[in-house]
């Protein structure tokens, strides 16, 4: 069974909060500002840290299976705060709330979750 | 997860469909595991109009509910969430942006049974979430999983 995001995150020595937003992306990041447009996705740590990696690359969106191999490794967490982002409140039965914007976002940390 | 799909992978229009089992989040209100669906459209797809793509992805949702339906290990699962994505270039950009053409999301208990043939109304007819991003494809929008 793959690790799970929280365990991840606790053997990074990196300490996240519940409340931080974080981004998934293949590489490390200071800053998330997309080369191919403006919008980024984000997700509430507290809501998504008892997934493992397969489980979130599937819940947004299989990104292997978008031409992009070993896609969705590292676990960026934001240093803005969440009011910054517009909360996409949680569609269907599953419950997952989204948080985008289209501005860049600082980095304050990046964690290897694979 | 096999749940029997891999023969409506025609390579043209679909390239590919996975589906994994997901915890719900904390404070869901349908705790328990999920079922995500993801169906993946050719990127030569993106060409065509959007109206078009939008009424093939429905259709694509509505066979492959039909075909979760008629497999009771489905019904293991609080919901099935079906998503079908395309993969957009972006003017400037060095690859194709992935948008959610369609999405929706049935409860296990009203996922048709035994494979019923389901209208074109089905999904009016129950409580299902339908979501796409279709306008932010023609607003110009792109994604930033980089």
């Amino acid at each position: 069974m793959p690790r799970t995001i929280q365990e991840a995150a606790v053997a990074s020595g990196q300490r996240v909060e519940n409340d931080d937003l974080v981004n998934f992306g293949s590489r490390p990041r200071d800053v998330i500002n997309p080369s191919t447009g403006p919008r980024s996705y984000w997700f509430r740590y507290g809501d998504i840290c008892h997934l493992t990696l397969p489980q979130i690359q599937a819940a947004i969106g299989g990104l292997a299976s978008a031409g992009q191999p070993g896609g969705g490794v590292v676990m960026r967490v934001s240093a803005d705060p969440a009011h910054r982002f517009t909360l996409r409140a949680a569609a269907g039965f599953f419950g997952l709330a989204e948080y985008t914007i289209d501005a860049p976002v600082m980095v304050k940390c990046s964690i290897d979750v694979g | 997860m096999n749940v029997q799909l891999d023969d409506l992978v025609d390579r043209k229009r679909i390239v590919a469909i996975d589906a994994t089992p997901i915890p719900a989040p904390p404070n869901s209100p349908h705790p328990g595991e999920h079922l995500f669906v993801n169906c993946h459209y050719d990127v030569s797809q993106a060409k065509r109009p959007l109206h078009e793509l939008a009424s093939d992805a429905r259709g694509d949702a509505l066979q492959i509910v039909r075909r979760l339906g008629a497999n009771p290990i489905v019904q293991a699962y609080v919901s099935a969430v079906v998503t079908v994505y395309g993969h957009f270039p972006v003017h400037g950009a060095a690859r194709p942006a992935r948008r959610r053409i369609y999405r929706v999301g049935v409860l296990a208990k009203d996922l048709p049974a035994n494979g019923t043939l389901l209208g074109p109304d089905f999904f009016s007819r129950f409580g299902v979430d339908e979501s796409s991003e279709l306008d932010d494809i023609i607003a110009g929008h792109t994604e930033s999983i980089t």
